[in-house]
């Protein structure tokens, strides 16, 4: 379940890189080569295991000079799919259970 | 006066695995060829090059097959150095030779292949393929060679950028590379030492055309000897220094009883002075396939035992005589000689000993049982002919009878995975999932990489109700390699069933991309319902 809190960090099995503002990502599990947008770029850079959704939101709402309604809705329909080909990994639970 | 030496001694098979370096280069049918690299799968040719040194080579490759197709052995991580978007677009056009699913060398690497590593690492510079010439006489099946380079520059146009074809030969060009198919009669001279690569099946016509000439395969003959085709090398004035042959029984290509073929050519190319000894069974053996051939039993008979007494350790003309003591019913003698054969070359315990699986392939089922009983006759406990007789049962749905079958197969050798496979499949027909799943659970854990055993353990599992085991199993059948359409299909429903819409979906359209016509419009049915369901959800 995707909330305001979660924290996602990318696949670390997943190859990537930026060219030319977009994400080149090699799927080796699924036989596939994946290209982001350039927003879907800067939302997959963003993916760091320590930035909250909420955050990534944010930081999209300033990049790209959107609502933050629109960047909501766009956001997490982007990181919904990206969870389900397993490119990112929820870690919050991780992170919640680490010692202080 | 005959030198006292057997066959094997002369040819002094390497297998492919030996070192073996170029000698001096020699006429073919003249001179003697001092390196010639025996194996059994024709890939060993290329392992045999590598091993030797040699590079930039005109390769001349005999052989009823091309044994060239495209390897998707390109490193996608060369992806990610590309410079721009363009460029990537660029590189993603070769779509079938990125090795996304990171196969190794050794994975990728096989009989039908080998040729494409050996032109990509220059070991050859250029490629003769020289077919049959029942290839160019038959439209049909010069249509096919051309099809064939037609679909390996549909695959890579980019690399392989045009295709001539004229009356005798089809010509094309791999990045710097001259591709040729022509028969022997067309093949133009060349005036340096070639790598002669041969196929044993070469010399034989395809199964499919046999049965058409004979009543029964033990009676087809060679449409060419060795003999006749070194001569026409000699007469086309090859030259070579490294011969690579291939026998490439296991399969079904060669038959077993013409497999002394490949050492008779292996013999004529390092001695072309034949000794007496081996001129003279040579010629009886001819002489019986061709008695063999008119249904002259008695005089086949006397021709291979002649070729036995000249070598005792020939084990080719033991295992012709079992058949031709078979087919006279005198049993105890056929028993006896196919003992003898395996007993001089275990490799004669093939499970292509026989001719069932070739005659399955056909569809002619009962004359692959007939072949599997002859097999039990002389070695009632012959694994492959109870496996044979068993998946024969199995093609007519005598389910019980199968199962039975494939039960002995498994109290002879209880690690036969492909008849657990096939008992699991028996049960799965009967509809008793239980008794399938745990047979195929046996069979992938015995042969981890067998997709068909986790596809059908999928389908068992499936209908039980077990949506994530059965998931599980079909996405071990794709890793293992396993492109079919109904694996995608049966992935697409169990993703939808989970509501998982997008992986769904992308199963649907792999599916599609596998091209599996039957199932075309059944997919193309559900990827509409999930469309709508996902248009719905928006």
């Amino acid at each position: 379940m995707l909330t305001i809190d979660t924290r996602l960090a990318k696949n670390e099995k997943i190859p990537w890189r930026l060219i030319e503002e977009e994400a080149l990502l090699l799927d080796f599990e699924e036989g596939e080569v994946v290209r982001l947008s350039p927003v879907g770029a800067e939302i997959w850079n963003a993916i760091d295991g320590t930035r909250t959704v909420e955050e990534i939101v944010a930081h999209i709402c300033h990049t790209f000079e959107v609502s933050q309604r629109i960047a909501r809705r766009d956001v997490y329909r982007f990181l919904k799919q990206l969870l389900r080909h397993e490119l990112v990994q929820d870690v919050s639970a991780s992170q919640c259970s680490q010692p202080n | 006066m005959s030198e006292a030496i057997s066959p094997s001694a002369l040819v002094e098979p390497e297998r492919g695995l030996v070192e073996s370096h170029p000698g001096p280069p020699g006429l073919v049918g003249l001179d003697p060829i001092s390196s010639v690299v025996m194996m059994e799968d024709h890939d060993g040719s290329y392992y045999a090059w590598k091993r030797a040194g040699i590079s930039g080579r005109i390769l001349l490759h005999i052989d009823a097959h091309i044994d060239w197709a495209w390897i998707a052995d390109k490193d996608p991580r060369a992806l990610l150095q590309a410079q721009s978007l363009s460029q990537v677009e660029l590189m993603l056009e070769e779509r079938g030779l990125w090795n996304l699913n990171q196969r190794t060398n050794a994975e990728l690497v096989h009989i039908g292949n080998y040729i494409y590593p050996a032109l990509k690492e220059g070991i050859v510079k250029e490629f003769y393929w020289i077919v049959p010439d029942s290839f160019m006489e038959n439209p049909t099946e010069w249509r096919h060679v051309i099809r064939q380079f037609q679909n390996l520059q549909r695959i890579n146009p980019r690399a392989m950028k045009g295709v001539t074809i004229d009356v005798n030969r089809v010509v094309a060009e791999i990045n710097d590379t001259k591709v040729t198919a022509c028969t022997l009669s067309h093949l133009p001279d060349i005036h340096e030492p070639i790598l002669l690569d041969i196929d044993t099946d070469f010399l034989m016509p395809e199964p499919s055309e046999s049965v058409r000439t004979v009543d029964d395969l033990w009676k087809q003959l060679p449409w060419i000897w060795p003999d006749e085709l070194v001569s026409r090398l000699k007469d086309k004035g090859v030259r070579t220094d490294f011969a690579t042959i291939a026998y490439s029984v296991e399969g079904g290509y060669t038959p077993l009883p013409y497999k002394y073929l490949g050492d008779d050519l292996a013999l004529r190319l390092k001695h072309p002075q034949l000794p007496e000894r081996h001129h003279e069974r040579l010629a009886h053996k001819r002489r019986g396939a061709y008695y063999q051939h008119d249904n002259e039993l008695d005089r086949a008979i006397a021709e291979y035992e002649m070729a036995c007494a000249i070598v005792p350790e020939d084990a080719s003309s033991h295992f012709n005589l079992a058949y031709l003591y078979d087919e006279k019913r005198v049993h105890d003698h056929a028993a006896a000689r196919y003992r003898q054969a395996v007993q001089i070359d275990r490799t004669y315990a093939t499970a292509y000993n026989n001719f069932g699986p070739v005659y399955h392939n056909l569809g002619m089922i009962e004359k692959a049982r007939e072949e599997y009983q002859r097999l039990l006759r002389w070695d009632p406990q012959n694994t492959d002919a109870h496996y044979g007789l068993a998946e024969v049962l199995a093609a007519q749905q005598r389910w019980d009878e199968a199962m039975r079958r494939y039960r002995t197969v498994l109290a002879i050798t209880p690690a036969h995975s492909r008849a657990l496979r096939g008992l699991g499949f028996a049960y799965l027909k009967r509809k008793q999932w239980e008794e399938a799943i745990t047979q195929f659970r046996r069979c992938v854990a015995l042969k981890p990489n067998d997709g068909f055993g986790h596809f059908w353990l999928g389908e068992a599992l499936l209908q039980q109700r077990r949506w994530d085991e059965a998931i599980e199993a079909y996405r071990t059948a794709l890793r293992c390699g396993l492109r079919i359409t109904a694996i995608h299909r049966r992935l697409g429903d169990l993703y939808l069933r989970k509501r998982k819409f997008h992986k769904a979906l992308k199963q649907y359209r792999k599916g599609l991309r596998v091209w599996g016509w039957p199932m075309l419009f059944s997919i193309r049915e559900r990827s509409r319902t999930l469309f709508e369901k996902l248009s719905r959800e928006r």
